[in-house]
């Protein structure tokens, strides 16, 4: 401050609040409570015996989620996991490689198919859910595993999408410079192309992960074993003809998005450390 | 026995044709450079050679070992990237050991070798870094290092100092020069800069639409051009180039430019007039033209002129002069008494200039100088 002050010439004024820029934070702040609301009756409705569905000040309970930890809702909760799980891996290693395929290799009508798998990415799984409750039924796979494997090919092309665009940007002297070194395709993959656009195979996976672990239909109708149905079906359950269960809904609520939380802090640290295509090339 | 071969290669990109029948041969330890302006082929042609590219005809050849349809991994060769292409994931001694552990070396004699590597390029400190963390300098050298962490047969590099600041650009040049002469590797080198290419190659390939005009060494290039491409490109500042005409028979020869006349030893053509009549373009290296106040005095032939224009750099002064029309550089001593649109007097030797044939460029002189004990003592020639 003293070796400012013993500058020459005068301060420059640089108003730093204007009513604009107040008005404008001020309408921002109002939108964001507005969003922010539903979660904090989520947090508020979850603790009270009274729950329903106004926002209002908690009679204290944790009787709510003694019901989202019984067994039943709990073995649910580990569906969704085995679901999500087995729809990311077969999701997110064939996309990796034919992302790799499609941003390296000379394929005729790349763009054509390219542009189908875009497209395909905005088809609603809903549509597709008729033919195939049929063709499950004539595996006679209307089981977890089979469902996982289909919505795991639900999200491939938007994944396939995302991750073609890290390799785009990995330059290509890394490859050839690899290839000189007698680098064979296998470890070129592995030893270079994975780590460099691990950010994008990360984003892929946690699409395919949320693709999956939010899913309502397919595991419903897919799914014939009660036991096998996973949490968004459990949730349902919590609804009976009479009665809502609010303040079990919102406690289960809670403990059905913990998982994803963590992914997404999990993940946070590791898209934070992983882009590293600084010092590549000049 | 030649150490590379290129035999009648051609390469396409769909219907354009990047490289045209190249022939040549580099011989082994020589240090060879490729020189040429942008989109010339010369890139190409050492992406073939490293197996990156595949020719659409003809045949390469290293040692006695046919690699037109090799792989890169099995041509012994490495490279620098213009880019470098260093991994950025990686630290510096991982980007250094990358090779020698895809080969499958032991991890005793990789660190001992990465170090010796480290040591030799002055990079011990920074091992641990990652490459984003270097200066563009240091980068470059873990290039280098990591092209001489084994003996290959031939080292190629791609342009590697054309990211670097001039001055860093100077110190690279002399220590690549230096590795390559204790290393005694054949070397491929890759420039847009004929500076570079004049002090760094033993032999010089010239460049131009996909093919060579000339493969020799600097001293044959610069005073026996094969034609006017080459005789411009080489050199600084470019060689002046005024229209003129060969007229007479015999030994009689008289050459016309600039407004004179002046008779030419005949001698010095390749062939013998065969026309009254021969339209051709002199050339003039600035360097060969020399103010009257400053020149030897061999230099009989004299033209005179007005300044259009000073060039300063210090130890010299390159001064545009505008002879009838034709703006000539001309080199004159340094911070000469001269002022623009002054008339200025200039003379020159006649056996410095160099002729070449109007409609082709084709140098149209015999060989200025036999060549010298210097050009022929190469270092395959000594082992």
């Amino acid at each position: 401050m003293s070796q400012s002050m013993s500058l020459p010439g005068e301060p420059v004024p640089v108003r730093v609040l204007s009513p604009g820029k107040v008005a404008v934070n001020l309408l921002l702040i109002l939108c964001a409570l507005f969003f922010l609301s539903p979660m904090i009756w989520l947090l508020v409705a979850s603790v009270d015996t009274q729950a329903s569905q106004q926002l209002e000040w908690p009679t204290l309970t944790l009787h709510q989620f003694e019901i989202a930890f019984n067994r039943n809702n709990m073995r649910a909760l580990g569906n969704s996991l085995m679901l999500s799980i087995v729809a990311t891996c077969v999701a997110t290693i064939p996309s990796s490689i034919a992302a790799y395929s499609f941003s390296r290799h000379k394929i005729p009508g790349k763009n054509g198919i390219l542009l189908s798998i875009l497209f395909l990415s905005g088809v609603p799984i809903s549509i597709l859910i008729i033919p195939i409750y049929q063709i499950f039924q004539w595996a006679d796979c209307l089981s977890l595993i089979p469902t996982a494997v289909f919505l795991g090919v639900t999200a491939m092309p938007f994944e396939i999408y995302v991750i073609k665009n890290a390799i785009d940007a990995i330059p290509l002297d890394l490859e050839e410079a690899a290839r000189i070194e007698q680098a064979s395709i296998v470890r070129i993959l592995v030893r270079v192309i994975a780590p460099l656009c691990l950010p994008g195979i990360m984003a892929a996976a946690i699409y395919g992960f949320i693709n999956t672990w939010g899913n309502f239909l397919p595991p419903l109708v897919l799914i014939t074993d009660t036991v096998q149905q996973p949490s968004p079906v459990a949730i349902f359950g919590f609804m009976t003809a009479d009665v809502v269960n609010y303040g079990a809904i919102a406690a289960y609520s809670l403990v059905y998005s913990t998982p994803v939380i963590i992914l997404y802090i999990v993940m946070a640290r590791l898209f934070r450390g992983g882009f590293v295509l600084g010092g590549a090339v000049k | 026995m030649p150490n590379v071969r290129f035999e009648h290669v051609s390469k396409l990109f769909g219907d354009h044709v990047a490289i045209r029948d190249l022939n040549f041969e580099i011989k082994e330890g020589e240090f060879v450079v490729f020189v040429g302006p942008s989109g010339c082929g010369k890139t190409t042609t050492l992406r073939m050679l490293a197996g990156l590219e595949t020719p659409s005809y003809g045949k390469v050849w290293i040692g006695d070992k046919d690699v037109t349809l090799a792989p890169p991994g099995e041509r012994d060769i490495s490279m620098v990237f213009q880019s470098y292409a260093l991994f950025p994931h990686m630290s510096v001694y991982k980007n250094l050991a990358f090779g020698p552990e895809v080969r499958g070396m032991q991890k005793s004699l990789i660190s001992e070798r990465v170090h010796q590597v480290a040591e030799m390029l002055d990079l011990g400190k920074l091992l641990h870094r990652r490459p984003s963390e270097l200066s563009g300098g240091q980068r470059q050298r873990i290039a280098l290092g990591r092209m001489m962490i084994r003996q290959p047969k031939i080292f190629l590099l791609d342009e590697p100092l054309s990211n670097l600041d001039a001055a860093l650009r100077t110190t690279m040049r002399s220590e690549i020069m230096e590795l390559q002469r204790r290393l005694a590797v054949t070397t491929v080198y890759v420039t847009h800069d004929q500076v570079e290419a004049m002090t760094m190659g033993d032999r010089i390939a010239v460049f131009k639409d996909g093919s060579i005009l000339q493969i020799d060494t600097p001293r044959q290039l610069y005073q026996n051009p094969t034609n006017k491409f080459v005789a411009c490109f080489v050199g600084s500042p470019k060689m002046n180039i005024l229209p003129g005409s060969l007229s007479g028979r015999a030994t009689a020869v008289k050459l016309g430019f600039a407004g004179g006349s002046i008779a030419f030893d005949a001698g010095r053509l390749a062939q013998p007039l065969a026309l009254e009549e021969r339209e051709v373009e002199v050339g003039i290296r600035p360097q060969d033209l020399h103010w009257i106040k400053d020149a030897p005095s061999r230099c009989g032939h004299r033209l005179g002129g007005v300044v259009s224009n000073i060039e300063t750099t210090g130890p010299e002064t390159y001064v545009v002069v505008d002879i009838q029309g034709t703006s000539i550089v001309s080199k004159f001593p340094s911070f000469p008494d001269i002022k623009f649109g002054q008339t200025v007097e200039l003379a020159l030797d006649l056996d410095d200039i160099y002729l070449f044939d109007r409609a082709s460029g084709d140098n149209i002189l015999g060989n200025r100088d036999k060549p010298t004990q210097a050009d022929t003592k190469l270092p395959w020639a000594a082992g």
